[in-house]
């Protein structure tokens, strides 16, 4: 009703605005939040090409940076490199704030091609993959930086603000994505903070796992994934069967004493 | 004409004064939207085992004949399940129970039922034994209890109906759904509830009995909770011949770890079977041939864990051919006979081997532990299944809802003999008071002992196993448990 109002307006020629904002009003946001810039940005070009080819050669360094802006044919490489680590503070006991920006967008850019395609509010339940398939989808994204493993994962858990900033709460929200965008039932109570909780847990030991492997094509990591998020699932499912099977006991207890109090 | 709110109030006047009559059914109209309904003292919804026995109960009690009953079932019980009784089949149908002592006495003694004994095959006891551990409790008690097709109880039930003469007191209407249960004062919860059937029926009735189920329509509306948990296995049952008449006639269970299989005797060589596990393997076994059925349930009694697990890996990729697993069967369980020092100890330790099983008379159905918070309220009673669920290992099902129908039927009588209203919560109260406690312990044995044994790991199959030997071996503890299950329905 309100579109066919505002159509009149816009074909009459009169700027009529509502009070309430309508979505066809806004563009859709051309940036992969938390990153700060968009797609079409020289930042993002620089960085999605440097984790697609020189990353794999060169590690998470400047190097790998630079190589990619040479790639890219991109002047004035130090100021770009600047402007690349913009959003992170300095740190003595870390990379330079460009190689922390290649670290995150790392996690980011991975995250967004995982749940690539999928939209849980117009799929249904089981045209959305399993919990399980995206877990792997995760890692196997990691597979061309496999040998870098080591160093990328020792330098997310330096202790200090990109810890807390970035590297956590990219965890977060990569859990939650993955309990969102797959059909996996979903929890209103304290269940949702301990799913994803699970599903982090699995996910790290799997990529710490990954480090480690030497097996062709990372399978060894693929199946040690698989097999710990079912212990998490499981484990999950006793505590389910525990909180069941006390809050039963409990209310069959009063039942008892009721029926004893009761004109028997 | 009259106002709505004026006949509104006309009908609750009408219905609180007949509330309040204890006994006797005034042929008053009480008019409400479409038809009006007819008055009853106790309407049964569920024409199952308990409802029927209820039905039969009240009419051959001299304190409860007088009141009105009517019950309705939505299944075929007339024409099916009644010529059962004078022309049953040739072969065993496949929903066989165990009924005990007591339920037995409370049937035939008080309700004065003939069943059709030459159907029924009493058992001298159960052998119990670990699927792992092979650690074994072999309960021996004469007629422990007795092994029962449920069309048996319930056509000799109808045959009772029959031979009571008490079609002016007692209406039977099959073939026909509860549509729906209203209070005949919306505001008033202890007003006649109203129900509608699905031929157009209107009863406006005393006591409302809910023998539906477990998916008690009755319950919903009483907004009684039931509590508990579907254990996610399935039971498969079916009616198998034997090689030969067993010696030794006693009920067999076996603790796999992905479920209790039980072989239970029926007269000559026959005998039935439930079989709980998981719900992928319960497909696989009513999808298998009945030859490659047979094996396996000779299997289950006799060979390890680790090779019934082979044999359905192996039927599951269908990598092995019906010839290849009976005759893999039979050389593992002749080489386990082999073992014994004596040949008389294969029928002292393992069932007769089934020869075949009747094709049409495999089925499955879900495994859950339910119960109710309470078994009644003001006007309304639950009775059986709608009342409480078990697994059925422990064979008390259908004994605690006959248990269930004989307290309620004496807290009716008393409340009848001391004039009260027989649908008040204040003479219902006595019944479940006296139930709850009895059917709490049934179903947390059956539920404990399925939980101790679906697991294979190891410190709890030690403990489980230790435990049976202390009980096999200490008679008195083996008394008293064999004694619980044989008189469960007290």
């Amino acid at each position: 009703m309100i579109n066919r109002g505002r159509l009149i307006f816009r074909k009459s020629g009169v700027n009529a605005r509502f009070f309430h904002p309508a979505t066809d009003e806004y563009v859709l946001p051309n940036k992969l939040s938390p990153c700060t810039y968009t797609k079409d940005s020289p930042q993002f070009k620089i960085l999605s090409h440097a984790i697609d080819n020189t990353v794999t050669k060169f590690g998470f360094s400047e190097r790998a940076i630079i190589e990619a802006m040479k790639e890219l044919k991109i002047e004035n490489q130090s100021t770009m490199l600047s402007a690349i680590g913009s959003s992170n503070s300095p740190s003595f006991l870390h990379s330079s704030p460009s190689v922390m920006e290649l670290l995150k967008f790392n996690l980011v850019l991975k995250r967004y091609r995982m749940i690539e395609g999928l939209d849980p509010l117009t799929m249904q339940q089981e045209e959305l993959p399993s919990l399980e398939s995206l877990l792997l989808k995760r890692l196997e994204m990691d597979i061309p930086i496999g040998k870098h493993i080591s160093a990328f994962m020792s330098q997310l858990v330096i202790p200090g603000p990109f810890l807390l900033d970035s590297a956590l709460p990219e965890l977060h929200r990569l859990a939650d994505d993955m309990i969102y965008f797959s059909n996996e039932k979903d929890h209103h109570d304290f269940a949702w903070y301990s799913k994803r909780l699970g599903v982090s847990s699995a996910y790290i030991s799997s990529k710490l796992f990954m480090a480690q492997d030497n097996s062709c094509n990372y399978k060894e990591t693929l199946q040690f994934a698989k097999d710990k998020l079912e212990k998490v699932m499981r484990l999950g499912d006793y505590y389910n069967n525990t909180e069941e099977y006390a809050w039963y006991v409990l209310l069959n207890s009063v039942n008892m004493v009721k029926s004893r109090m009761s004109r028997a | 004409m009259l106002s709505s709110r004026s006949r509104f109030i006309f009908n609750k006047k009408i219905v609180r004064s007949l509330a309040t009559s204890a006994a006797g059914v005034k042929t008053a109209r009480v008019k409400a939207a479409g038809t009006t309904p007819q008055l009853t003292d106790v309407l049964i919804v569920g024409g199952g085992p308990a409802g029927l026995t209820l039905a039969a109960a009240i009419q051959s009690s001299h304190e409860l004949r007088k009141f009105k009953t009517v019950l309705v079932e939505a299944g075929d019980t007339i024409s099916k399940v009644k010529p059962f009784y004078n022309s049953p089949p040739d072969y065993y149908t496949n929903r066989v129970v165990s009924l005990t002592p007591p339920s037995i006495d409370f049937l035939t003694k008080k309700i004065n039922v003939k069943l059709m004994e030459n159907r029924m095959m009493p058992y001298d006891g159960m052998y119990v034994t670990d699927g792992i551990s092979n650690a074994t409790i072999d309960m021996e008690k004469d007629s422990l209890a007795y092994m029962i097709e449920i069309l048996n109880v319930q056509s000799s039930l109808l045959a009772r109906i029959d031979e009571l003469n008490c079609k002016d007191r007692l209406q039977i209407i099959d073939k026909t759904k509860v549509e729906s249960i209203v209070y005949s004062d919306p505001n008033d919860t202890k007003s006649w509830p109203i129900v509608t059937l699905s031929n157009g029926q209107r009863f406006q009735t005393r006591l409302l009995v809910g023998a539906d189920g477990f998916n008690s329509p009755v319950r919903t509306f009483s907004g009684i909770q039931s509590r508990g948990w579907f254990y996610n296995k399935f039971g498969v049952v079916s009616t198998m011949k034997l090689e030969y008449t067993p010696f030794k006639i006693r009920g067999w269970q076996r603790f796999l770890p992905t479920g209790p299989i039980a072989h239970l005797p029926l007269p000559d060589d026959n005998a039935t079977l439930v079989w709980s596990t998981t719900d992928e393997l319960s497909e696989l076994l009513l999808s298998i041939k009945e030859e490659e059925f047979t094996a396996l349930i000779n299997a289950a009694f006799v060979l390890d864990n680790a090779d019934m697990k082979y044999y359905y890996k192996h039927l599951q990729n269908k990598s092995m051919t019906s010839k290849q697993l009976i005759d893999d069967v039979t050389y593992r369980i002749d080489e386990e006979f082999a073992k014994l020092p004596n040949e008389s100890d294969i029928d002292e330790k393992y069932p007769t081997k089934v020869k075949m099983i009747l094709g049409p008379s495999r089925a499955r159905f879900p495994l859950k532990m339910f119960h109710a918070d309470k078994y009644c309220t003001d006007r309304i009673v639950l009775l059986g299944d709608a009342a409480h669920a078990t697994h059925p290992l422990a064979g008390q099902g259908l004994n605690m809802g006959q248990g269930d129908t004989e307290a309620l039927v004496d807290a009716l009588e008393k409340a009848s003999k001391r004039g009260l209203d027989i649908g008040s919560e204040l003479a219902l109260d006595p019944f479940w008071a006296e139930r709850y406690p009895t059917n709490t312990l049934l179903l947390g044995v059956a539920d404990k002992c399925h939980k101790i044994y679906s697991t294979d790991f190891p410190p709890v199959v030690k403990l489980r196993s230790l435990g049976a030997d202390v009980i096999n071996n200490f008679s008195p503890l083996k008394n008293l448990i064999t004694d619980t299950l044989g008189s469960s329905a007290k």
